[in-house]
């Protein structure tokens, strides 16, 4: 008797809710068509984002940013020697020296991004990574793009090429970003290998000591091998990938990019024939399956045409990319050795 | 069955909250001393991440501060007054064996230790992986722009958002 009370009082409280939620929604539609909206506004214009809501994992709740530091390049060494370390601009990079070009310039669009990201974080949204985003090139023709946790992103030559403007390079970079935002690479770490552990990450007094153990080092290799099967072969879930296209999305209306740059790249994904082949990603949702749910909650503003700088220095920096065919293919996906 | 599902979901939600708590940090009292937790934190001329900045401070710095405004804090670091932002620091004190690093030395990131991985777990990650070269890694993570250069780039590209009646903000 009592619970069907307490379920009628959930019910109604989640149909007010609800109703509510509507009605907000209309408001700021009003609000837009009439041109007065913020931006400060913007998550009224963003309600759908809650059902694009992916859980964390109680890992997420206890890696700290430091623990993090030390996952993120221990995964990003492993996506770097599948390329076998072929990436754009090398010589550059090894110099330590960022001038012109295109990881100079994914740079400027990446800094944008994660000022927006600290700017009006989501709810839930994990800490800033310690050092910072990183972006390179890989020169692989595929079309891919990888986020390693502690924000280590690669994105390929093959990706690139697809982007017709800076919003879509923006949106390809907003979309990883948002896989190491929301804890997605550490949701992918085995609970069972997780729950053997996680005495040691709630633990403010094992810092320090734990890590100098073996079980350390197991551990590290074994939630590098998760996270990259996850990452490079199978996909993150489809509801991962619904999540970075949402939060994705609401970065770049953030930071100022056009909103529908990230469901236009997926656009032209779609025909390229990208993820049209069954069982080329096990998990990863169809081109048309994800515009059809960042359809539903990119808001419809009307953006003004970019000024002519914005489309030159695009396609300055595009004309940094290497000769198509001069890649060597990634090698198979080596998991670590002990 | 059904219940045993709600009282997981509430004391998952509990316990997430209690470590969101000790996680956040409350906003510091001017004149309290914090360390910087980023392995480099830009000193900003004023309270926003992109634009012009004073000086750049590596992880374990102690800073001073002197005013917050938001998510701001204005601080004072050596003689040298800017604003840093609050995900970069921690009123809690970041252990250096060899004291205050300031600015421009790594030795804090050689320092840096989490709940369960340490230098020694990636020193020996590597001895058992010598296929992998982290020196790329390395140079990956030194990559970096000038705030000043990303402010520019927003105005000569005109990246700030739909069009509205009150104009660009």
């Amino acid at each position: 008797m009592t619970r069907r009370v307490a379920r009628t009082i959930l019910i109604f409280g989640l149909a007010a809710t609800l109703s509510f939620g509507t009605l907000m929604g209309c408001r700021t539609i009003m609000g837009l068509l009439s041109g007065d909206l913020d931006l400060e506004d913007i998550d009224k214009d963003i309600r759908g984002m809650k059902a694009l809501a992916h859980a964390m994992s109680k890992a997420n709740q206890a890696i700290t940013p430091e623990d993090e530091y030390y996952l993120g390049r221990a995964v990003a060494v492993n996506v770097l020697n599948q390329h076998r370390y072929q990436y754009v601009e090398a010589g550059q990079i090894q110099a330590g020296q960022l001038s012109a070009g295109l990881t100079n310039y994914l740079f400027h669009i990446g800094k944008i991004l994660v000022a927006a990201s600290e700017r009006k974080p989501l709810k839930g949204d994990r800490p800033v990574p310690l050092a910072g985003y990183h972006f390179i090139v890989l020169n692989s023709p595929e079309i891919n793009a990888f986020a390693a946790p502690g924000g280590y992103i690669f994105i390929t030559t093959g990706i690139l090429r697809l982007a017709r403007n800076e919003d879509e390079v923006a949106g390809i970079l907003a979309h990883e970003m948002c896989h190491v935002l929301r804890g997605h690479g550490i949701n992918a770490i085995q609970k069972a290998r997780w729950n053997s552990v996680k005495k040691i990450f709630f633990s403010e007094a094992a810092s320090g000591v734990f890590g100098d153990s073996a079980a350390a080092t197991d551990f590290l290799n074994a939630a590098v091998s998760d996270i990259l099967k996850r990452m490079i072969m199978e996909g993150y879930s489809q509801k991962a990938e619904f999540e970075a296209d949402g939060c994705g999305m609401r970065l770049l209306a953030v930071a100022g990019y056009n909103s529908w740059a990230l469901y236009n790249v997926i656009k032209a994904m779609d025909q390229r024939g990208v993820g049209h082949k069954r069982g080329f990603y096990k998990t990863h949702p169809s081109p048309m399956a994800r515009m059809k749910s960042l359809y539903k909650v990119t808001p419809k503003w009307k953006y003004p045409t970019p000024p002519p700088a914005r489309y030159a220095r695009f396609r300055v920096a595009m004309g940094n990319l290497p000769a198509p065919g001069t890649a060597r293919l990634p090698k198979k996906l080596t998991t670590p050795n002990i | 069955m059904k219940k045993t599902i709600l009282t997981g979901v509430v004391a998952g939600s509990l316990m997430a909250l209690a470590l969101m708590v000790g996680l956040v940090e409350s906003a510091p009292s001017p004149g309290t001393t914090m360390s910087v937790r980023a392995l480099k934190a830009r000193l900003m001329a004023s309270p926003q991440f992109l634009g012009s900045s004073v000086s750049t401070l590596r992880r374990g710095a102690r800073v001073k501060v002197l005013q917050v405004k938001g998510s701001w804090y204005k601080v004072n670091y050596r003689g040298r007054t800017g604003w840093v932002h609050k995900n970069r620091v921690t009123k809690k004190v970041i252990k250096l064996s060899s004291g205050d690093t300031g600015s421009g030395t790594s030795r804090g990131e050689a320092e840096l230790a989490g709940r369960g991985f340490s230098p020694k777990t990636e020193a020996s990650f590597r001895s058992k992986n010598p296929n992998f070269d982290y020196s790329h890694v390395d140079k990956m993570q030194a990559l970096d722009v000038e705030p000043d250069s990303v402010a520019r780039f927003v105005q000569t590209g005109a990246v700030n958002g739909p069009k509205k009646k009150g104009g660009a903000k």
